[in-house]
């Protein structure tokens, strides 16, 4: 298979509209969050995140739903989930071969937070895809962890109890991937700010797929700034509406801003008043650029 | 005019050099090569040494052969005039003149190069540490330093001059170049026709900037920022030396202590002389201006993420073989809790040394080397057609604190 692009990143830092802007490369494909490998069978994959959180789930069927019966309706998602408990027995590595087969030429996009949340799954991966890029994809802790919080607050009983604390999160998964990185091949592993990116998008939308080895015609550039026109880009139906961040589906266009970057003594305005980054977190973000 | 000795500052360097290596007190002597320069049949060089209970400095003048068997030793006080400390290296048809300097100079029409020494007593030297000397186009540049007690912990503060071919000593002010506690000049090379002047910053990364030669009013402009778009994972330049085919530059990761993960290898970059630069050898990123990838497949740090410096780099123009050479230092210091008051030392790196070769900037073979036990920091290293002599420092009086290694 041609090899895939895995984003890696912490919940909320611009991978949803990022992943899907890259997607409409034409030399590129991005999958909803497909979940893929938190297990190491689909079915018992399926079964875990049934138990978790079922509208995980989404991506995966959304992402079957348009690849193998054309389109995204109640109709189509239903066989989709018949379609995924028929191939239980498969591992994530078929599956994204399958994905591949449907794609033609085009290389995937994975970029599932989950495959971050276990460093164990992500050696796997390296493991399973000698080939493939891996993109680290960050954005500032202050803002991020405000943004984590402010989902978090929307979740209750079990479900917030379960929640990490939101400075722990981003600093768990970025260090699971900047530890990851020494495992893999120079040239497959790169890091981008997310506020970079999204501040000049033709310029660092241009390297990563040149890094990757793809022609980007002045077409694709211009396609890549329109996010809205992927099939995943919506919310889909009332079966499976999700897949990636929801707040992405109901407004996926992007629109070219230059984003500040908070001070990083900044107090958080998510928690206890006066809290501000931990001596950790402030130290990893010297080393991620930010200052 | 005025009056001082650029070589007081051994204290500072033999302090550090003590924080490493307790042990050294008992045997006495710390000694250690300055500088070296290849010339056509084999090396010159300067080495230095103090006696840890006594305090008496002492220096030497070497030759070898460029097989590095020693030729000759002139001590401090026998031959005043050969008594020589940094060395620079120049092309040969922009030697220099300088009226009235104690400067001596050997001219080897075989390589096409000139190597400028810089003796004893400097007229005009104000301060007490010379941390770097740097020679082109009739201009030479001194960068020495004093070392202040503040707050409870010793501060160094650095002084730039220029001095001209009539012996005159210009300040240059540094404001440009935003020094604080943290943000301190690590090292200083002049490629013609500008002065390049390297500043660590263990939180943002380091930065690089110039000024004309002729420039004494301090207007430095930057040329690399921010580590070279890799941040804080080059916090410092370590080593910068002037090749064919422009400025080499090493850089130090400055890891931190607790949480060094990642590739945190050194990086080596060449500078051309619009002020572009290329990456030779390290981490592919991205940046405001382009897609950056190494030459060189081998990853930051030789392939090895530690935590280390380039200490010293050499390129021979001394055959057609163009061959550079890299010395990568690991980490030996305390662990650094806080980038944001963590100060650059060379001595900090005295760690595991690897040396690296290369003819052609993509491929590199690590040469195998002994270097005697305890040999510390590595200060300098330049290359024969037989082998590189690499200049370190050393306890004791039985070692010599420069180790060749044959290819």
């Amino acid at each position: 298979m041609n090899p895939p692009l895995f984003i890696l990143t912490c919940m909320r830092s611009y991978s949803s509209l990022v992943s899907t802007m890259l997607g409409q490369h034409s030399a590129m494909y991005c999958l909803p969050e497909v979940n893929l490998f938190i297990a190491d069978t689909i079915g018992s994959g399926v079964d875990l995140l049934k138990m978790v959180r079922k509208r995980t789930l989404d991506g995966l069927y959304r992402a079957v739903a348009e690849l193998e019966y054309g389109g995204q309706t109640e109709k189509t998602i239903a066989l989709a989930v018949q379609w995924v408990e028929q191939r239980g027995n498969w591992t994530p590595v078929q599956l994204m071969e399958y994905f591949d087969s449907k794609v033609a030429h085009r290389r995937l996009i994975e970029k599932s937070p989950s495959n971050v949340l276990n460093p164990d799954r992500l050696t796997q991966v390296l493991k399973q895809f000698p080939g493939a890029y891996f993109l680290h994809l960050y954005r500032h802790p202050v803002a991020t962890t405000s943004s984590i919080a402010r989902i978090s607050q929307g979740n209750q009983g079990a479900r917030a109890r379960q929640m990490k604390d939101p400075e722990t999160a981003w600093i768990a998964s970025n260090r699971a991937i900047i530890a990851l990185s020494s495992a893999i091949p120079v040239h497959q592993f790169m890091a981008v700010r997310g506020e970079d990116l999204l501040g000049d998008p033709d310029t660092y939308l241009g390297q990563i797929c040149d890094w990757m080895g793809l022609e980007t015609t002045p077409a694709d550039l211009a396609a890549m700034k329109h996010p809205e026109a992927s099939p995943f880009a919506h919310i889909g139906p009332d079966s499976a509406p999700f897949g990636a961040d929801p707040g992405f589906l109901k407004h996926p266009q992007y629109v070219r801003r230059d984003i500040a970057l908070p001070a990083l003594d900044a107090v958080l305005d998510w928690s206890k008043p006066g809290r501000r980054l931990s001596h950790d977190a402030v130290q990893l973000s010297y080393q991620m650029g930010y200052c | 005019m005025r009056k001082g000795s650029i070589f007081g500052g051994a204290g500072a360097g033999v302090k550090a050099a003590l924080r490493q290596r307790p042990n050294a007190l008992a045997s006495n002597t710390l000694s250690w090569t300055d500088q070296i320069c290849a010339l056509g049949n084999g090396f010159v060089g300067t080495e230095r040494s103090v006696n840890l209970q006594s305090g008496v400095e002492g220096r030497q003048f070497f030759r070898m052969t460029a097989t590095g068997q020693l030729l000759s030793i002139l001590p401090s006080g026998q031959v005043s005039e050969n008594q020589v400390d940094r060395l620079s290296r120049l092309p040969a048809q922009a030697m220099p003149s300088f009226a009235d300097l104690p400067l001596a100079a050997i001219v080897d029409p075989e390589v096409h190069e000139n190597f400028l020494f810089l003796v004893e007593e400097l007229p005009g030297a104000l301060h007490n540490g010379l941390a770097a000397i740097a020679v082109a186009e009739g201009q030479f540049w001194v960068l020495d330093s004093d070392v202040l007690q503040l707050d409870g912990s010793e501060q160094r503060l650095l002084h730039l001059s220029l001095i001209d071919a009539d012996a005159r000593w210009v300040p240059v002010p540094m404001a440009a170049l935003g020094l604080d506690r943290i943000r301190s000049i690590t090292a200083v090379a002049a490629f013609a026709p500008w002065l390049y002047v390297a500043v660590c910053d263990p939180v943002a990364g380091f930065a690089l900037y110039r000024c004309d030669l002729g420039d004494t009013s301090g207007g430095f402009e930057p040329v690399i920022t921010r580590g070279a778009q890799r941040f804080a994972l080059n916090g410092a330049v370590s080593a910068m030396a002037l090749g064919p085919e422009g400025l080499l530059i090493g850089t130090a990761a400055m890891a931190n202590g607790k949480h060094p993960v990642g590739n945190w290898g050194p990086e080596l970059l060449l500078l051309d002389a619009d002020g572009t630069w290329d990456l030779i050898l390290g981490q592919p990123r991205f940046s405001a201006d382009q897609l950056r990838f190494p030459r060189s497949a081998t990853g930051p740090g030789f392939g090895r993420p530690a935590n280390a410096a380039i200490k010293a780099i050499a390129q021979s123009g001394l055959d057609e073989r163009n061959l550079i050479c890299v010395v990568v230092q690991e980490y030996s210091g305390k662990p650094i809790p806080d980038r944001a008051k963590t100060q650059f030392d060379h001595h900090d790196y005295a760690g595991a040394v690897a040396i690296y070769t290369s003819q052609d900037w993509d491929n590199w073979t690590r040469q195998e080397a002994k270097l005697p036990d305890d040999s510390g920091s590595v200060t300098c290293v330049a290359l024969s057609q037989a082998g590189i002599l690499i200049g370190h420092e050393t306890i004791g009086e039985s070692d010599r604190p420069a180790t060749f290694v044959r290819f």
